[in-house]
């Protein structure tokens, strides 16, 4: 084996594999893995630190989706477990704990907000504060409060928000820059807050009542969602902090969808749970015997909006098969929905006695293909759940 | 025998030699899937007998019936029956080869052994020795520690 071929060698030993094949099988992993071989040799480090390297890196991060959740059980064991359907099937565990102390936040006191690439929000329930994490840079920083001041995670918890990094709009590797937005009434107007990392200014604009303008690329947030009626507000992206909000009414008239039971008795509960995002809902319906705390799932409908954002169309219902193998009984429930490039993910977690079940589902709206999965078993029997978002991958710098 | 001409070219049979003198005839539309002997091919029309130096008969031979069965299925198992050692050799024989999808199964593979592993194996599955100092290393624990949580015992 000749030197001809540009060996990733030292001293001590001979790799077999050229410097191109090693990129190739590194890009196979995801970028936690890929980090840790930083560690092997010299030659290895140094092969990862390449900038095409990184770049392609980056590229298939970008793609990626990872769907973190935050739990914890009491003071020093709050984990970020990151999941993704690119690695093998377990989970990753993020040691959020250091990287808070500089700012004091304590880990029972936080809620898991949002991620995008390499940013975090964490909301404080005691400070009423939120503070973004940059797991890449290893930065925290604290955010000015909005306009409407200090919010506790219970208001959080109700308001459509979106954080959207720089790596969303083109694919330079993260500069950290970030936005971070919600939508909330002041007084009976929805307003929409669009926080800017790199001015640390907030800036508000209130909806108007407007029609959705075709094409282009909008960010949906929740404001109220009722039975009949739910309120969105609108933006157009990439200006989202420039541009004139729109607000959506859409009504939910469910009498026209196919195979729906509204309303109909099957002489036991039914119990309909509605998670929204970007535009779209999933209505999960289970029913469960008078009395009993235990559910099980019956259906899962995905809904979006109209064209012209007045209601509620009915997309699909997750097919008959796949309810066969996900049904089983539980006792809370809740949930996450995103849109990306026409492929609408969900996850489902539900507690049953303490146990954590999660299930990741996912809808491609041009092949009108379900598809779904289990998610391992976290090991987290007992824990609280304190917030879950999907996001894109993390990215080298 | 009087052949389709549509199957007169799919019929016409080609020898490859590996680096241990192993002989292996195929049909060309199979060794059309090497791009590099496609190559060889397109420069010396009447070849028949191809040499690849860099290749061992055990490893051809693989190579080779992974051009004929390959789909979703065959790929899935492909892998589960070569140690490491092959594995890498096999990923050279199918880079020197010009094997797209061959290639990629096999890095896919490699990644899929070295995942979740702790450096020491890794090591090992490369052939490397640790070159950083302990300060270097410590250094990049630090950087990365986020990184670094939950390995699997090997």
């Amino acid at each position: 084996m000749g030197d001809h071929r540009n060996t990733t060698s030292n001293a001590i030993g001979l790799c077999l594999l050229p410097q191109e094949l090693i990129q190739n099988i590194f890009l196979s992993l995801v970028l936690p893995e890929i980090v840790r071989l930083k560690i092997l040799n010299k030659s290895f480090s140094t092969l990862i630190s390449d900038h095409s390297f990184i770049r392609q890196c980056n590229s298939l991060s970008n793609s990626t989706t990872w769907l973190f959740v935050y739990k914890k059980r009491w003071l020093r064991d709050a984990v970020l477990h990151a999941f993704t359907d690119r690695s093998s099937d377990r989970w990753f565990k993020i040691p959020i704990a250091d990287l808070l102390k500089p700012v004091d936040f304590h880990g029972e006191d936080l809620y898991f907000l949002a991620a995008s690439a390499n940013v975090f929000l964490f909301a404080s329930n005691n400070v009423r504060e939120v503070v973004a994490v940059n797991l890449v840079s290893v930065t925290v920083k604290k955010i000015p409060p909005s306009p409407l001041g200090p919010r506790g995670t219970s208001s959080w918890r109700r308001s459509g928000m979106k954080l959207v990094t720089e790596t969303d709009d083109n694919s330079s590797s993260g500069s950290g820059h970030f936005r971070f937005m919600f939508a909330e009434f002041v007084g009976n107007r929805p307003v929409l807050f669009v926080y800017d990392s790199v001015t640390d200014t907030w800036k508000s604009r209130e909806a108007q009542e407007s029609v959705l303008p075709r094409g282009g690329l909008h960010v949906f947030l929740s404001v109220v969602h009722g039975p009949r009626e739910s309120v969105l507000v609108a933006v157009s992206t990439p200006d989202c902090d420039t541009n004139t909000p729109i607000v959506l009414r859409p009504r939910f008239d469910s009498v026209e969808g196919l195979n729906l039971t509204v309303g109909f008795n099957w002489g036991n509960l039914i119990d309909r749970l509605h998670v929204y995002g970007d535009g779209y809902m999933m209505i999960v319906k289970s029913n469960g015997e008078n009395g009993r705390s235990v559910r099980v799932l019956q259906g899962v409908e995905l809904w979006g909006l109209s064209l012209d954002g007045r209601k509620w169309e009915f997309v699909s219902s997750v097919p008959n098969e796949v309810i066969g193998v996900i049904e089983k009984p539980y006792g809370v429930m809740m949930g996450c929905l995103e849109e990306k490039n026409g492929i609408i993910r969900a996850a489902l977690v539900s507690n049953c006695d303490g146990f954590w079940d999660m299930l990741w589902l996912s809808f491609d709206t041009k092949w009108k293909r379900w598809n779904w999965m289990p998610l391992p078993d976290s090991k987290m029997k007992g824990w609280n759940l304190a917030g879950i978002s999907f996001s894109s991958g993390l990215t080298l710098q | 025998m009087a052949e389709e001409k549509s199957q007169a070219s799919s019929s016409k049979m080609l020898t490859l030699k590996a680096s241990d003198g192993v002989l292996f005839e195929v049909e060309l539309n199979i060794a059309k899937e090497m791009k590099t002997v496609q190559a060889y091919i397109d420069d010396c029309e009447d070849i028949e007998t191809i040499p690849i130096p860099n290749v061992l008969g055990k490893h051809l031979a693989i190579v080779i019936e992974y051009i004929k069965k390959t789909n979703e299925e065959y790929d899935a198992e492909f892998e589960k029956q070569w140690n490491m050692d092959d594995l890498q050799l096999l990923l050279l024989a199918a880079n020197y080869l010009n094997i797209s999808g061959l290639q990629e199964c096999l890095c896919k593979a490699i990644a899929k052994r070295i995942e979740n592993k702790s450096p020491e194996y890794v090591r090992k599955v490369f052939n490397i020795e640790n070159d950083h100092s302990p300060e270097e290393e410590a250094k990049l624990r630090k950087e990365y520690k986020w990184a670094f949580e939950g390995v699997d015992k090997d």
